[in-house]
């Protein structure tokens, strides 16, 4: 390999951060676009995609008008993780029919925070089974409302039927340290999974 | 996406949405954040870009490519000490 080929490499190097993803998923009206939000360097952004028929359920839907009328919000975050490494953070709503969405943005995501509202745990189902089935690393963040926590994170555990190793976070998705923390616990179960013969610490 | 330094002298008049693509390019930015910024639908976003690039006016990075499968332990152990310096 020639030598002026390595510094147009560095240079470009130097010039694109690495980017890694996570996705924040779960059912309407859980906090995604609040833990976005909070933890968020920038105000979060948010994007308004139609849907294009191909992507969704038709006998979801009753009327072509309903069908052009949809979209899909996307909440999008960032983090500055260092000089060259940055963090977005993808929100979409979690029904079946945005899955298609999913799809992609799941594409090389480190992984993903599933977040669980406290009094309607049901609505982060098929979020969880989206990751499950996919084999995509996933934490279950619990958004206590009104900063409570009636139930023990062993409790939501069973109630979900998570499989073992699957971290469950209480947290305050309004809290920008909480928030932060579920995204940490996130990283270190992958950094565990990626070196199962390291011993811990 | 990065927009291209100095512009090519060939390319044609670009709409102003272009510019304001070019300008919010002028470091390394995702698709979706621009569409965000540009409070444009991404499909819209990606057929502007498309153009763009094709006039030489950007370049387009991969993504730094992240598998499952092998995930990049000094890529993780660096997100981790950011987030812990948060
Ligand atoms: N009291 C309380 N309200 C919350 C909390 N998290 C989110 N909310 C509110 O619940 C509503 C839905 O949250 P949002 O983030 O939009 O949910 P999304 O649909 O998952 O994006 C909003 O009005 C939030 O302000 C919380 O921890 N406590
Ligand atoms: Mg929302």
């Amino acid at each position: 390999m020639a030598g002026s080929d390595t510094t147009a490499q560095e240079s470009a190097d130097r010039s694109a951060p690495d980017t890694v993803k996570i996705l924040i998923a779960g059912g309407f009206g859980v906090g995604k676009t609040t833990m976005v939000g909070s933890v968020s360097e920038i105000a979060p952004l948010r994007t308004e995609e139609p849907l294009t028929l191909a992507g969704l359920d038709v006998d979801d839907l009753d009327g072509v008008e309903e069908k052009r009328a949809t979209t899909v919000a996307m909440d999008f975050g960032r983090i500055s993780v260092s000089d060259d490494l940055v963090l977005y953070l993808f929100g979409t709503p979690g029904q079946q029919r945005f899955w298609f969405m999913w799809n992609d943005l799941a594409l090389g995501a480190l992984g993903a925070v599933v977040l669980v509202d406290v009094r309607r745990p049901r609505t982060s189902f098929a979020a969880i089974d989206f990751f499950e089935r996919r084999n995509i690393p996933f934490v279950i963040a619990v958004n206590g409302f009104y900063g409570e926590h009636p139930y023990p994170a062993e409790d939501i555990r069973e109630a979900l039927t998570l499989p073992e190793g699957v971290p469950v976070l209480l947290c305050d998705a309004r809290e920008r340290e909480s928030s932060r923390d579920v995204l940490i616990a996130l990283i270190d179960r992958l950094i565990a999974q990626a070196a199962p013969a390291a011993p811990a610490g | 996406m990065t927009a291209v330094d100095p512009q090519p002298e060939t390319a044609g008049r670009p709409q102003p949405e272009h510019l304001r693509i070019l300008r919010l390019c002028a470091g390394p930015v995702a698709v979706a954040e621009l569409a965000a910024r540009l409070d444009l639908p991404v499909s819209v976003v990606v057929i502007m870009l498309c153009d763009l690039l094709e006039a030489g006016r950007i370049t387009a990075h991969p993504p730094h490519p992240v598998t499952r499968t092998t995930p990049d332990l000094d890529l993780l152990q660096k997100v981790r000490e950011g987030l812990g310096r948060l």
